[in-house]
């Protein structure tokens, strides 16, 4: 019995911290080594690069939902990673979980990363956070959910 | 060893489209079949909890270990679980167009697989509490998995990945 509640109280607890987690883009730490060189050319404004995994059940409904983001903002450019055959960037941007987003500026800099999935409202937020409102549509007054 | 080229994946344009793999993704399933499996199977488990150190909890955590087998060798669509799903949950259900890759949740069988049979050969070569320990870990994932759709074992993955690279280093890129 112990160990049911046990399980059940470490489900629910994991399940909490990564629902507030999921999806929150946050400033992103330079990384330590010539990381930069790492990523893909930029767009314009801004680029979101998503590092997925073959083993990631999200990682395609996200990447729909950052393709939808960037092609209906001008100047911002959507490009999908696959980890496995990208380690240093894994190394260098101490990747941990499948997908997780960055958010480049128009010079390649990384400004804002997130994990988890990813809603199109989420995207925008961090797109308005970046870039200032003028140049991104306005989300959609639903709230956060997909 | 140089720094791998960045060769950017095609953007995708439908939720059906690569994460980013070498390989074509095989034919999409119902993504909540893996969903309903992982509540049977946390059902399972917890069964396997209450029975306590016995034999008829060891029956029970062999059968969850063998609905793991399935799943990893038949793949999520053709597995125990999936088929009654399919046969007996489905229809029963709202249809829906929407489809995953089997791949993510078949990785998933695999980590269930690896914890709960570890507990039961633990247990059988008399490592005390093994079966409490295995099904109390197998029961936190089903339960993330059924409850929120979160596969642990996908969460994990990446840092296999890492762990894999940092050995090889020259067999990657």
């Amino acid at each position: 019995m112990t160990a049911v509640l046990v399980s059940l109280a470490l489900a629910a607890l994991v399940a909490g911290v990564l629902r507030r987690r999921n999806g929150r883009f946050r400033a992103a730490t330079p990384p330590g080594t010539a990381g930069g060189a790492l990523l893909p050319a930029p767009g314009r404004l801004a680029t979101f690069v998503q590092v997925s995994t073959e083993a990631c059940a999200t990682c395609p409904r996200v990447a729909a939902t950052l393709e939808r983001v960037a092609t209906g903002t001008p100047g911002v450019r959507f490009v999908e990673l696959p980890a496995e055959s990208h380690p240093d960037l894994l190394e260098a941007y101490d990747i941990r979980r499948s997908p997780t987003v960055f958010l480049l500026d128009g010079a390649g800099q990384v400004r804002l990363r997130t994990s988890g999935p990813v809603t199109a409202d989420q995207a925008l937020g961090a797109l308005a956070e970046l870039l200032g409102t003028d140049h991104v549509p306005t989300p959609t007054p639903t709230g956060g959910q997909p | 060893m140089t720094a791998p080229d960045v060769q950017p994946t095609t953007p995708s344009t439908t939720a059906a489209s690569t994460t980013g793999a070498s390989t074509p993704a095989p034919a999409g399933i119902d993504p909540r079949g893996p969903r309903v499996g992982a509540g049977v199977t946390a059902a399972l488990l917890v069964a396997v909890l209450l029975l306590g150190d016995n034999a008829a909890a060891l029956v029970v955590l062999g059968a969850v270990v063998l609905l793991f087998v399935s799943g990893v060798v038949l793949g999520p669509a053709r597995a125990v679980l999936g088929t009654a799903y399919r046969r007996l949950v489905a229809p029963r259900l709202r249809p829906t167009g929407e489809r995953e890759d089997p791949r993510p949740p078949r990785f998933a069988q695999l980590v269930g697989l690896v914890i709960t049979g570890a507990g039961l050969v633990l247990d059988l070569i008399g490592v005390p509490h093994a079966v409490t320990v295995a099904a109390s870990l197998a029961l936190v994932a089903a339960v993330l998995n059924a409850a929120i759709g979160l596969c642990l074992g996908c969460e994990l993955y990446l840092l296999g990945v890492r762990l894999r690279a940092r050995r090889t280093p020259a067999a990657v890129a």
